[in-house]
């Protein structure tokens, strides 16, 4: 039954989230950015009321929650602030390609630890891009190779999210002894705390997203036992769905930046007048300012309906995993296109005022620009789009 | 007859102002926007070249070649044309130190066309060549940008003197401009007829600079908050004198023209910048794509860089037309905000594109890229926001049919 109903207990989360983003990140949001990263009282928080480990599964300390909370949560931390909400703690992306590769034991003993009270600051990284941008079997040059019982890695990824502190970085490699560019070759390996011969760079300081680090990772060497060798049955469906959730997320917190910057701009426009209106009384920047709240609502409802796809094929159904790949790139892809253009928006209703850092809208635009890019994985959706509409 | 051509002179002037910007401003772009100011090396290189000529025209005392005072081999003025190829030029080097250009900037154009001759050598006869020497324009208030009839700033006579009261805002090298062109009203109630131009020089007793503003880009560029509290200007600083003031409104109606000669202006700076976004990006798509042309990924690129490519053209096709139409003398309010209102949008279009199709690498501070975006916001913001632009574009439209 089609229905957009969050239910009692998510409404409940986010009712909590959201106190959370309007008292303790919106109003900090400025000393985040400076700061370039999240203070420990807030990480803090964040860790306690259960956020960094919603998706875990119970059995390794976490909440074992769909993807679809996840991506309402994640809207609603962004927003208060998107910066923020990509620099929380927890095992990330991590945590996602360990729920579609791997088993019950390699999942516990890798996700547990996060669980830990004392782990607020606790990380996981996805060490994924290489080259230009872009992803699949033919973008991966770091291998791997076996070694007795164990992996040696050696490679260099690039703009890793938290790949200067991340515990847990799971990387995604080419076996040196299977033939290149097929999805079969791939290896997933999880690097458990920061091993010789694995060295990140400073943060990036990119156009937006300056609480978050994004680094470049080199492996030089490092091994890693045969038992963090996560395997799936069949890996284009499994890496697809973990980076379809991967974007899913990220889709909502651009969400969460565009609902902000337009609420933002929606508040200025009932308080500031020109040529004795309020700015909501122009015509012309009232239709901007409707457009802008449309768009929003069609995004959110995309990455509803991808969350919901994936979640229920979660079980290994819809072996191919074709539907829900198109539909979290449908869903990505427009929350990167038009997070641009409204945060731009935001923006302009503020007129030369949204220009300085006195408001936030400035930064909104910058961020959204960024998180849409910084993946890297944005550029090849109208393809997966169009494979599955051609298939 | 139609012709796309540029004039001998055109052609000269583009290439040197290509090579200006080439060697003095687009190298110490992205150094300019970390360090806040326009660079040394820039305000070297101007006042070497003696860059400052071009703004002060001849008969007011200015020593320059008079840029653009040749007549074009058609006979008609080139002035206009001319400079928006420079604009163009110059923004495509860095559109945050191309408004530090010393010249009396934007305050120029009020003297020029209200000054009396006095004024006009007193203010614009300072910006000698080889200067580094700035001038400003300071009408938006906290409470006043779109709506420049809502100017609150007071002006009251008082003997010899005028006493300003209020506060500027944003106002492009307010803070280190030798003067200040400020707008000041006699009455809020009488709109702009109440409004009077300033000439307040830098020192003045009763004007202070509150602070720089922090922006999202153009930090090469100063954005200073002005503060006037009884500020005493020489009642010889009132620009025009009292007879521009008196009834008519005719004075004031004619600096309101200068819109049309800054728009077709500031638009084309906002081609310069999409320009170097699409230039930048396409040699690093060729760079890094040189062996996989074949790819999908490669396609779609291409792709995007070619309607990229057409918009950049259709901005500069309309910023040409504007500027025509004013060298002809003829009326261009329309086409100027049609410039305007159309590079503003395709600046941002552009920018945005470029950075995503280098991906994460687009987004680092060390790309040009990344600054280009931050910066190219403003340009559909500041000379009349996009949306006045189509205040102004369907004004004219309809009163064209009705
Ligand atoms: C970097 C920078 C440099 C600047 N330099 C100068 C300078 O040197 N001198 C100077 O005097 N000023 C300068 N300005 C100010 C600039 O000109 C104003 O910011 C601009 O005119 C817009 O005014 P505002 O910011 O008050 O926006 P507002 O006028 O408050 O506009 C807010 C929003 O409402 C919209 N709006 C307003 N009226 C209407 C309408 N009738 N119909 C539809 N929409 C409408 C606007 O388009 C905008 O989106 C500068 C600004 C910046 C950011």
């Amino acid at each position: 039954m089609i229905s957009f109903d969050v239910g009692e207990d998510l409404e409940a989360i986010v009712e909590m989230v959201k106190s959370v983003a309007d008292d303790v990140i919106r109003p900090r949001l400025r000393e985040f950015e400076d700061a370039r990263g999240l203070p420990e009282d807030v990480l803090q928080q964040i860790h306690e009321l259960g956020l960094t480990t919603l998706a875990a599964p119970e059995d390794a300390g976490g909440q074992g929650l769909d993807l679809r909370t996840a991506c309402v949560v994640a809207e609603e931390l962004a927003a208060g602030d998107v910066g923020a909400a990509v620099a929380i703690s927890g095992p990330g992306p991590a945590g996602w390609a360990l729920l579609e590769h791997g088993t019950d034991e390699q999942r516990k003993r890798l996700l547990e630890p996060f669980a830990a009270d004392d782990a607020w600051a606790r990380r996981g990284a996805l060490a994924l891009l290489e080259g230009a941008g872009g992803f699949g079997p033919d973008a991966v040059g770091t291998t791997a190779r076996r070694d007795g019982d164990g992996w040696v890695l050696d490679g260099k990824k690039r703009f890793v999210l938290d790949g200067d502190t991340a515990e847990l970085t799971v990387v995604v490699a080419v076996d040196a002894d299977a033939p290149l560019g097929q999805w079969d070759s791939l290896r997933v390996l999880a690097i458990e705390g920061r091993p010789e011969g694995m060295t990140a760079s400073e943060p990036h300081l990119l156009l937006g997203l300056h609480t978050a680090h994004y680094c470049d990772v080199e492996l030089a060497g490092v091994r890693v036992p045969g038992g963090n060798l996560l395997e799936a049955d069949d890996a284009r469906r499994a890496l697809g769905r973990t980076l379809a959730r991967w974007k899913l997320e990220n889709a909502a917190r651009l969400v969460g930046c565009m609902r902000a910057t337009s609420e933002y701009a929606f508040k200025y426009a009932t308080e500031r007048e020109t040529f004795g209106k309020k700015l909501y009384e122009h015509q012309g920047l009232a239709f901007m300012m409707a457009d802008m709240a449309t768009e929003v609502n069609g995004a959110r409802w995309a990455i509803w309906r991808a969350a919901w796809e994936l979640d229920r094929t979660a079980d290994g159904s819809q072996p191919s995993g074709g539907e829900a790949r198109q539909r979290a790139a449908i869903a990505f892809r427009n929350a990167i296109d038009t997070s641009v253009r409204i945060t731009s928006d935001g923006v302009q209703v503020l007129g030369g005022h949204g220009y300085i850092t006195d408001h936030p809208s400035e930064k909104w635009m910058r961020d959204a620009r960024t998180l849409g890019v910084v993946n890297g994985l944005g550029l090849d959706d109208d393809r997966a789009i169009a494979e599955e509409v051609l298939r | 007859m139609i012709d796309f051509e540029l004039s001998p002179q055109q052609k000269k002037i583009r290439d040197m102002v290509r090579m200006f910007t080439t060697n003095f401003i687009r190298p110490y772009s992205l150094r300019a926007d970390k360090e806040k100011k326009p660079p040394q090396e820039f305000l070297d290189a101007c006042a070497q070249f003696g860059l400052g000529a071009g703004a002060v025209p001849k008969d007011v005392g200015g020593e320059g070649e008079g840029v653009g005072e040749d007549k074009d081999p058609q006979g008609e003025s080139q002035k206009n044309r001319i400079s928006i190829i420079g604009s163009e030029e110059m923004a495509w080097g860095d559109p945050g130190v191309v408004l530090s250009l010393p010249g009396p900037g934007l305050g120029g154009p009020p003297v020029q066309f209200m000054g009396t001759d006095d004024q006009k050598k007193r203010f614009l006869g300072i910006f000698g060549p080889n200067d580094i020497k700035w001038g400003a324009y300071a009408l938006t208030e906290p409470g006043a940008g779109s709506d420049a009839a809502a100017v609150r700033t007071t002006c009251r006579k008082d003997g010899d003197h005028w006493v300003l009261n209020g506060h500027k805002f944003f106002i492009t090298n307010g803070a280190k401009a030798e003067w200040n062109v400020v707008f000041a009203t006699v009455d809020p109630k009488l709109g702009r007829a109440g409004q009077r131009a300033f000439v307040v020089e830098k020192g003045t007793p009763g004007f202070s600079v509150l602070k720089i503003e922090e922006k999202m880009g153009l930090r090469a560029s100063e954005t200073a908050d002005l503060v006037f509290e009884d500020c005493r200007v020489p009642a010889e600083n009132l620009l025009g004198g009292d007879a521009l003031y008196d009834g008519s409104k005719q004075g004031f109606r004619g600096a309101m023209k200068t819109f049309d000669a800054t728009r077709p202006l500031v638009a084309s700076m906002a081609v310069g910048i999409a320009r170097a976004a699409f230039e930048t990006c396409r040699d690093w798509v060729k760079e890094n794509y040189a062996l996989s042309q074949h790819t999908h990924r490669f396609h779609r690129i291409a792709d995007a860089l070619g309607v990229m490519k057409r918009e950049i053209e259709i901005g500069r096709g309309l910023c040409w037309h504007a500027a025509w139409l004013l060298d002809l003398k003829r009326a261009n309010s329309k086409e100027s905000s049609m410039a305007k209102a159309y590079t503003g949008g395709m600046v941002q279009r552009v920018t945005a594109k470029a950075i995503e199709i280098m991906g994460p690498d687009g987004t680092l501070h060390e790309n040009l890229v990344e600054k280009l975006y931050r910066d190219q916001k403003v340009y559909d913001i500041f000379e009349g926001t996009g949306q006045i632009q189509r205040v102004v574009i369907s004004r004219r439209i309809f009163s064209q049919i009705t």
